[in-house]
C-alpha cells in the first residue's frame, strides 16, 4: 500500500482495479472532539465535523494503492443548510406563526401548512439524496481526478416519490423494480473524470429473494401469532376469557389475575421489540442479494463490478452499528461510517481492466454549496 | 533529487518526477512534466503527516494537482522547513470558526432574549382587533370544549351588575365579554379579544360577591394589559427563533408547545400586573378588595393538597402556583381612608349569580 507505484503498471489497454480499506489512527480522537464541539456549538459544528470524518475515511480507501481524497469544506455544507433554511424552513415557520397569531394555533390552516411541508419533504427527499451524492462525488478525488453525477435531481426525486407511492399500493412488490430504476439513474449518470459508469440489467433476478423475504415476514408474523395464542391459552388456562371478561365488565381483577396479565403484557412488549431485530434480519437477505446484483449490473469501460455479500455479513454489520451507536450515545457514529465503507471496500471487486491513465478531468460544474436538503431532512449516510 | 509521483489534475495518469527543495519551495520535473515550482506558502498537506507514510501535497496554484513523496527523510526535512505542512488540526482556523459560531449563537441568544422580554407587549397592542377576536374565539372554544355555557337571564344580569360596578370607577374599560362555563375546576381565564371566562365552580366556592368581583377585576387586568395576546406573540416569536437555531421547520415541535395551556400560563410579572390593575380598579369603584384576598387564601389552602394543572387541574392558575403567592396576597390591603366600600350587587342578584347554571 504505497502511493508511489508510478510506472509499475501500464499493461496495454489498462489495469485491473482493486479496493482496500487501510485504517489510519485518529478516528477516535476525531469522534470525541467532534462530539464535544457539537455540544459546545449547539450542533452547528456538525457540518465541519462531518467534513473531518469524511476526510479521514476517504483517505483510508485505497484504489490500486492510491488513497481517495475528500476535498469538501464544512462551510459549503453550512451554506447549503442556510439556503435551504431560508427558502423552505423560515417561510414555513413564519407562515405557521403568522397564522397562529391571526387565526389561533389550532386553526386548520396550521395543520395545512404542516401537511404541505410534509408533502414538500416527501417530494424532495429523492432530490436531497441525489444532490448529496452529487456533492460527495464532486468532492472525491482519486489521482487528482474528481467524480461527478450529471443527471437530473428532479427526475430522481420524482422516481423516488413514485417508488414510495407504488410500494404502498403494491404492498412492497414494486420495490425491486423501482430500486433498480433509482440505482440506474444514479449509476447511469455517474462519472469518474470523463469515464462514465453504466448500469444495465433486469429486475427479474431480484424477485426470488424478495419473495422469500416478503413471505418470510408474513410467515413470521403468523407464526408469532399462533405461538402467542397457544402460549396464552396454556398460560391462562380456560380462564383467558374469564380474566379479560372481568376487566371489560369493570370488575376488580384478583391479584393473581393482575400478575398474570402483567406478565402477558410484558412478554407481548418483548415480542414487539424482538420484531425490530427479526424484521431487518429477514430483509438483510434481500439487501445482500440486491447489492450483489446491482454491482454485477454496473460497468465502467471494459470492467464489470462484482460484490460478494452475504446476508449474515449484513446482519453483523447492522447489529454492530446499532449497538455502537446506542452504547456510545452516538459518539461512535464515525466508526459506524467507517464500518460501512470498509464493508463495501472488502467486498467490491472489479473484473476486467480500466485504462486509468487515459481518464481526463471532469468538466462538470462544481456546486458551491452542498447537501442543504439532506441536512434539513436529516437524511442518514456519511 | 528525490523521486516522487505527480498527478497533474488534468489526467489520471501518474508521472514520476524528481523533487528538490530550495529555501522557498519545491521544484520538480520529469519526463512528461515540465519544470514546476511550488512555493511553500501555496502548498498544503492533504492528510496529516504520519512518519513512514507517503506525504501528499496540493498547491493553490494548480487545482487538482497532487505531489506524493514517499521518502521519509525528505518529508521530515520538508516539514522542518515548512511547519504548516505537518497538517492535522489547524488550531487557529478552528479557533476562528468557533469564534464565528459562538458570536452567531450569542447574537441569536440576544435576539431571543429581547424578543421574549420586550417585543410581545407592544406588538400585542398593534394586532388587528379582528385577529384578536378570531384567536380569542378559537382559544375559548378549545379551552371550554364540551362545557356548558351558563347563561340564564337572572345570572347574566348579575354579571352585568358586577361589570357595571367596576366600570363606575373605570370608564375607560372596553366592552368585555364575560361568560360562565359549567366546568369542574376553580378557575378564570382572560383570553384575546377582551374575553373572560369564569367557571361555575369558582362562583360556587365564592362566599361573597366581592370574591367574584375581585377575580373578575384580576382577569380584567390581564385583558387591559393584553397578556394573552402578548403570550401568543411570544410563542410565535420563539417558534421562529427555535427554527432558526435548529435550522429546521420546527413547526411540529412548537405547535404542541403553543397549546392553550402554554398561552394562558402567564408569568408571575403578568400576574402581579393584573393584581395591580385589580386593586386600582376596585379602589376606583369602591369595591372591597378583601374579596380578592380571601379568595386567594382559600385557594392557597387547597393548592397545598392538590397539584394544579393550569387548564385541567382542580385548582387553576388564577393564583398560579408560583412561589411568592403569599407576597401577592400581602400586597392587597384595605381600601384607602375616606373610601367607603359599597356592595357589588344586591342579595337577590348574588343568589341569581350562584344559580346561573340552573335552567336554560
Amino acid at each position: 500500500m504505497s502511493d508511489s507505484h508510478a510506472t509499475t503498471h501500464s499493461a496495454p489497454g489498462g489495469e485491473t482495479v482493486n479496493f482496500a480499506y487501510v485504517p489510519r489512527p485518529g478516528l477516535g480522537r476525531l469522534a470525541i472532539v467532534n462530539f464535544l464541539l457539537g455540544v459546545v456549538t449547539l450542533t452547528i459544528y456538525r457540518f465541519w465535523a462531518k467534513t473531518e470524518v469524511r476526510k479521514h475515511i476517504w483517505s483510508c480507501v485505497h484504489i490500486n494503492g492510491v488513497a481517495l481524497e475528500y476535498t469538501g469544506r464544512g462551510m459549503e455544507l453550512f451554506k447549503g443548510a442556510l439556503i435551504v433554511f431560508a427558502v423552505l424552513g423560515l417561510p414555513a415557520v413564519l407562515a405557521i406563526s403568522g397564522i397562529s397569531l391571526a387565526y389561533g394555533p389550532q386553526h386548520p390552516a396550521v395543520a395545512g401548512i404542516q401537511g404541505l411541508l410534509l408533502l414538500i419533504v416527501t417530494l424532495f427527499w429523492g432530490a436531497a439524496i441525489y444532490r448529496s451524492r452529487r456533492y460527495q462525488l464532486s468532492r472525491t478525488l482519486w489521482r487528482g481526478i474528481r467524480g461527478s453525477l450529471d443527471g437530473s435531481a428532479t427526475t430522481y426525486s420524482l422516481l423516488y416519490f413514485g417508488k414510495l407511492l407504488a410500494r404502498a399500493i403494491t404492498l412492497g412488490w414494486a420495490t425491486p423494480v423501482l430500486n433498480l430504476s433509482l440505482q440506474e439513474h444514479i449509476i447511469g449518470t455517474m462519472k469518474f473524470g470523463d469515464l462514465p459508469f453504466r448500469f444495465k440489467g433486469r429486475a427479474g433476478p431480484l424477485y426470488p429473494s424478495y419473495a422469500l423475504c416478503w413471505f418470510g415476514t408474513i410467515g413470521s408474523f403468523i407464526l408469532a401469532a399462533i405461538v402467542l395464542a397457544g402460549a396464552f391459552g396454556v398460560y391462562f388456562g380456560g380462564d383467558l376469557a374469564g380474566t379479560f371478561g372481568d376487566i371489560f365488565n369493570d370488575q376488580q381483577p384478583s391479584g393473581e389475575q393482575v400478575a398474570k396479565i402483567a406478565i402477558a403484557v410484558t412478554s407481548l412488549f418483548l415480542l414487539y421489540l424482538a420484531f425490530f431485530a427479526i424484521y431487518p434480519a429477514i430483509w438483510a437477505y434481500y439487501s445482500a442479494r440486491e447489492m450483489a446484483i446491482f454491482a454485477s449490473y454496473t460497468t465502467a469501460g471494459a470492467a464489470r463490478f462484482a460484490m460478494d455479500v452475504k446476508a449474515w455479513d449484513m446482519i453483523k454489520l447492522m447489529f454492530g452499528n446499532f449497538f455502537l451507536i446506542v452504547l456510545t450515545l452516538g459518539i461512535a457514529t464515525p466508526f459506524v461510517q467507517q464500518r460501512n465503507v470498509r464493508f463495501m471496500c472488502d467486498r467490491l471487486r472489479v473484473d476486467g481492466s480500466i485504462d486509468v491513465d487515459a481518464i481526463r478531468q471532469s468538466v462538470s460544474a462544481l456546486d458551491r454549496t452542498g447537501e442543504g436538503l439532506a441536512d434539513a431532512f436529516d437524511i442518514g449516510g456519511l | 533529487m528525490t523521486p516522487a509521483v505527480y498527478f497533474d489534475g488534468k489526467i489520471a495518469a501518474d508521472r514520476a518526477v524528481r523533487v528538490v527543495m530550495d529555501g522557498v519551495g519545491l521544484s520538480f520535473s520529469g519526463n512528461d512534466v515540465p519544470p514546476t515550482h511550488w512555493p511553500f506558502a501555496a502548498i498544503e498537506t492533504v492528510d496529516p503527516y504520519v512518519a513512514g507514510r507517503p506525504l501528499r501535497l496540493s498547491c493553490d496554484q494548480a487545482p487538482g494537482a497532487r505531489l506524493v513523496i514517499s521518502d521519509d527523510a525528505f518529508n521530515s526535512a520538508l516539514i522542518a522547513q515548512a511547519r504548516h505542512l505537518r497538517g492535522g488540526v489547524n488550531i487557529s482556523r478552528l479557533a476562528r470558526l468557533m469564534a464565528w459560531i459562538g458570536g452567531g449563537l450569542a447574537l441569536v441568544g440576544l435576539v431571543v432574549y429581547l424578543t421574549v422580554q420586550y417585543a410581545p407587549k407592544p406588538i400585542a397592542f398593534m394586532l388587528p382587533d379582528k385577529w384578536r377576536d378570531r384567536v380569542g374565539v378559537e382559544i375559548e372554544s378549545s379551552l371550554t370544549e364540551g362545557a356548558k355555557v351558563c347563561s340564564n337571564t337572572a345570572g347574566q344580569r348579575a354579571i352585568s351588575a358586577i361589570m357595571a360596578r367596576i366600570i363606575e370607577g373605570n370608564p375607560d374599560l372596553p366592552p368585555v365579554q364575560v361568560k360562565v362555563y359549567d366546568m369542574p375546576i376553580i378557575n378564570a381565564f382572560a383570553m384575546p379579544g377582551e374575553r373572560v371566562v369564569i367557571t361555575a365552580e369558582l362562583i360556587r366556592r365564592a362566599d361573597r360577591p366581592e370574591e367574584v368581583a375581585g377575580v373578575l377585576a384580576h382577569e380584567l387586568g390581564h385583558v387591559m394589559n393584553r397578556h394573552a395576546e402578548a403570550q401568543l406573540v411570544r410563542i410565535a416569536g420563539l417558534q421562529v427563533l427555535f427554527a432558526v437555531l435548529t435550522g429546521g421547520g420546527g413547526g411540529d415541535t412548537l405547535s404542541q408547545f403553543a397549546g392553550v395551556a402554554t398561552i394562558l400560563n402567564y408569568s408571575r410579572a403578568a400576574e402581579e400586573e393584573a393584581d395591580q390593575y385589580a386593586i386600582a380598579a376596585m379602589t376606583a369603584s369602591a369595591i372591597d378588595p378583601q374579596g380578592l384576598k380571601t379568595f386567594f387564601e382559600k385557594i392557597m389552602v387547597e393548592e397545598k393538597t392538590s397539584a394544579g394543572n393550569p387548564v385541567t387541574g382542580k385548582i387553576g392558575q388564577i393564583f398560579a402556583t408560583h412561589p411568592g403567592t403569599q407576597d401577592r396576597i400581602s400586597k392587597i390591603g384595605p381600601l384607602p381612608d375616606g373610601i367607603v366600600a359599597r356592595p357589588v350587587m344586591t342579595v337577590d342578584q348574588w343568589a341569581a349569580l350562584r344559580n346561573i347554571c340552573a335552567g336554560g
